[in-house]
């Protein structure tokens, strides 16, 4: 297709497109110009000591964790025991299931905002962390769905039929055979729930109120209230971190793939 | 639970038992949809049909509401705005992407690595950072502008900030990853030879494509353009942060509706509306290209 040439430089331009944005930040958060002035006329570290003073930017990331930590961990276990069913057995509405747990994908996100926000309203919450958790595991759940059961498709059920009958019962059976051998995807399942959590935007943004800061909705507020460097020192900390999520993101994919075949 | 059970329910009938256990399995996460995302939207549905005047939620029935988003222009507008910036940015995504998701799907080894994992490092970092990135490369000062002087092609720096070219440019950029993965994972499995074969019988390369490329790889095509149209139409932060007060989509509109003027009745009415458009446009989608596909 194309002329090969034509087609390889196309790719490149785009590869450059893509990286554009994220190599644009990290200059920027170690040029000298406090005012970002491009090109550069001199290099510092000074941003990060200033992101790192920052007790709210550190209070962010922390928080930011915290949040991603629990998500996660419940749209992993959430989301694995659903894959597990779907990709298991057929039973009846069995295509409907799967359509209801993969909505939250196509459902609008300010959609689920405002759901919440109507949920918070009518039990007198004042938003905050569990609404903003709730929401960013409904975020999560097909991911972990999709991730799971593409490591399960394929397996066959008869090694957990061998352990039934030869005594396992069935949390035994799910424990010892079905979730080993899930155990890949359910790790990748998990790094992509995390990050997905962690950079949360509108849903955090409508639903936490002012007491919860997470490091995407710091980063926003600081681009309005506060020019200066240090929200890209703070941008590439996030960047780098997601980079080594992704890292382990695909290490794990690649192992859960390669034992499946 | 079972497992504290002192006795196998062995006199159960298998049926039972798989019911029984597809039920367990499933329930934690249906219970998570049930009450934070299907009892909240009862919730909003029925605000929606609450009252607001001078600032203050009644609850007297009303379709006002309702009545509002199609009688006033703006909403109408920002609707046909939103859904042109998703087509524009779709075909934007479906032409750029497709000539690098075959190069993905036709490079071996260690090179498919590399470049798949270049697309997945800006598909997952931080979508405020990537956003904001573009006022660095988009601004009077910034990247752009600069070398555009440098190579002499203007003289003074363009105005692309706060524009709907600059809304585009960062949508295409937040949604091209979404487009080129899908159409990856299907040219991946259309085998090479095919094309040789189309080249071999004497067409050309833009015949071979359009003749044998692009019609087999169409479900990696018509996944790619679902994903791409439904999430521009639906985003927040790159009208937010790139586009000027024209700019708004749907999802700043509901926002404001909430956070701005506190209309929550409107706000309401707003995404319900919204939801239904969503769900309707991807069922309608699905139904026409999968019977495209068998037929």
């Amino acid at each position: 297709m194309l002329g090969r040439v034509t087609q390889k430089t196309w790719s490149m331009l785009v590869y450059l497109f893509l990286f554009a944005p994220i190599l644009a930040v990290t200059l920027m958060s170690f040029n000298a110009s406090r005012f970002s002035k491009y090109p550069p006329t001199g290099y510092t570290l000074d941003w990060y000591v200033d992101a790192f003073e920052d007790p709210a930017i550190v209070q962010a990331i922390l928080t930011s964790a915290f949040i991603a930590i629990v998500a996660a961990s419940l749209a992993t276990i959430i989301g694995t025991l659903a894959a597990v069913a779907i990709s298991r057995y057929s039973f009846r509405l069995h295509e409907f299931f799967r359509a209801t747990f993969m909505a939250p994908l196509i459902i609008p996100e300010v959609v689920i905002a405002v759901a919440l926000l109507a949920l918070s309203a009518n039990l007198n919450l004042q938003g905050g962390l569990p609404i903003v958790i709730a929401g960013h595991v409904l975020i999560g759940l097909p991911f972990v769905l999709t991730v799971v059961s593409a490591r399960l498709h394929g397996l066959g059920v008869d090694v957990e039929e061998a352990a039934m009958d030869l005594g396992a019962n069935e949390v035994q059976t799910f424990f010892k055979v079905t979730l080993p051998l899930a155990m890949p995807g359910v790790i990748a399942g998990l790094v992509l729930a995390f990050t997905i959590s962690f950079d949360n935007f509108l849903v955090t943004y409508m639903t936490a109120g002012s007491g919860t800061v997470t490091i995407p909705i710091k980063i926003y507020s600081m681009l309005r209230f506060e020019v200066s460097p240090k929200i890209h020192a703070a941008s590439t900390i996030v960047i780098a971190l997601t980079v080594a999520l992704m890292l382990l993101y695909q290490f794990f994919s690649r192992e859960s793939e390669e034992k499946t075949h | 639970m079972s497992g504290a059970m002192p006795m196998r329910p062995e006199y159960n009938s298998e049926a039972i038992q798989l019911r029984k256990r597809i039920a367990m399995l499933l329930s934690p996460g249906l219970l998570w949809l049930l009450v934070f995302f299907a009892l909240p939207m009862f919730f909003v549905l029925r605000s929606s049909f609450d009252s607001f005047a001078g600032g203050v939620m009644t609850s007297d029935f009303t379709l006002q509401n309702y009545a509002r988003i199609f009688t006033e222009p703006l909403y109408i507008q920002v609707l046909f705005k939103s859904l042109l910036t998703g087509l524009f940015v779709t075909v934007s995504c479906l032409v750029i992407g497709y000539p690098v998701a075959h190069l993905i799907a036709r490079s071996t080894g260690k090179k498919r690595n590399l470049l798949l994992i270049g697309l997945v490092i800006p598909f997952w970092t931080s979508l405020v950072v990537r956003t904001y990135a573009w006022k660095l490369l988009l601004g009077t000062n910034g990247v752009v502008n600069y070398h555009l002087m440098q190579l002499g092609i203007i003289d003074t720096p363009l105005r692309m900030l706060f524009t709907t070219g600059a809304v585009v440019v960062g949508l295409v950029h937040v949604f091209l990853p979404f487009m080129i993965l899908p159409l990856y994972a299907s040219i991946e499995k259309l085998d090479a030879s095919l094309e040789e074969a189309s080249q071999d019988l004497g067409a050309n390369a833009v015949q071979t494509f359009f003749k044998v490329t692009l019609p087999l790889t169409l479900p990696g095509v018509t996944t790619g353009c679902m994903l791409v149209f439904i999430m521009t139409v639906s985003s927040f932060l790159t009208p937010d942060l790139l586009g000027g007060a024209g700019n708004a989509m749907i999802s700043n509109i509901i926002q404001s509706e909430f956070f701005g003027t506190f209309n929550w009745p409107f706000g309401s009415a707003l995404a319900i509306s919204f939801l239904l458009f969503s769900l309707l446009f991807v069922a309608v989608y699905n139904k026409f290209f999968n019977r495209e596909q068998k037929g």
